[in-house]
């Protein structure tokens, strides 16, 4: 429905993002800055998904994109834990 | 008119995930950093999703597409706030910062 080439538009910006994002994950001066990446590109990966829904006229991809959000936030809480657990650890 | 308006919104949908993606490059702090990827991301992915529940057209496609929003809007700014408070309080308690 949508025009092909706007979707290859869009893949275009979300290559770039992915870009952009993948330096910043190998350059962060810290582990909090890499885990921001880290979450950007869950996030990411979920539109990338969106975009192949648009691309093949399938729907069942959407149902992947919702479990794979849910999977994602339980991992940016399971990385934070991870951070507080060991800065802590040094200090007590 | 459907699908000039669900290209518009898969449009604006990867602008804001490009700009997210340049502000975590780009912005020299890591709350600023937070800051962009948490909220400019929220609005990239709301609008892909309005534009694939357009574009696909069907009932079901469109409560998946909106329980995906409407959960991510609920968890998002959850966990952008986990990752901060993790971090603020390593910073604050860190002798050497």
């Amino acid at each position: 429905m949508i025009p092909d080439y706007v979707v290859n538009i869009f893949d275009g910006m979300l290559l770039a993002s992915v870009a952009l994002c993948a330096c910043r994950m190998a350059i962060g001066p810290t582990a909090a800055d890499r885990m921001v990446a880290i979450d950007l590109l869950g996030l990411l990966a979920a539109v990338v998904m969106l975009s192949h829904a648009i691309r093949v006229v399938d729907e069942s991809v959407l149902d992947v994109v919702l479990v794979f959000s849910i999977v994602a936030f339980f991992g940016t809480v399971a990385l934070a834990r991870y951070l507080q657990r060991q800065t802590d650890e040094p200090l007590d | 008119m459907i699908p000039i308006i669900a290209s518009a919104f898969l449009l604006i949908g990867g602008f804001f995930a490009l700009i997210a993606a340049l502000g975590v490059f780009r912005f020299p702090d890591f709350y600023a950093r937070i800051h962009a990827a948490t909220k400019a991301s929220t609005f990239g992915f709301g609008f892909t999703a309005l534009a694939a529940a357009l574009s696909l057209g069907t009932a079901s496609a469109w409560i998946k597409a909106i329980a995906a929003i409407a959960f991510l809007f609920m968890t998002l700014p959850v966990a952008a706030h986990l990752l901060a408070r993790s971090v603020r309080s390593a910073a604050t308690r860190d002798p050497r910062e």
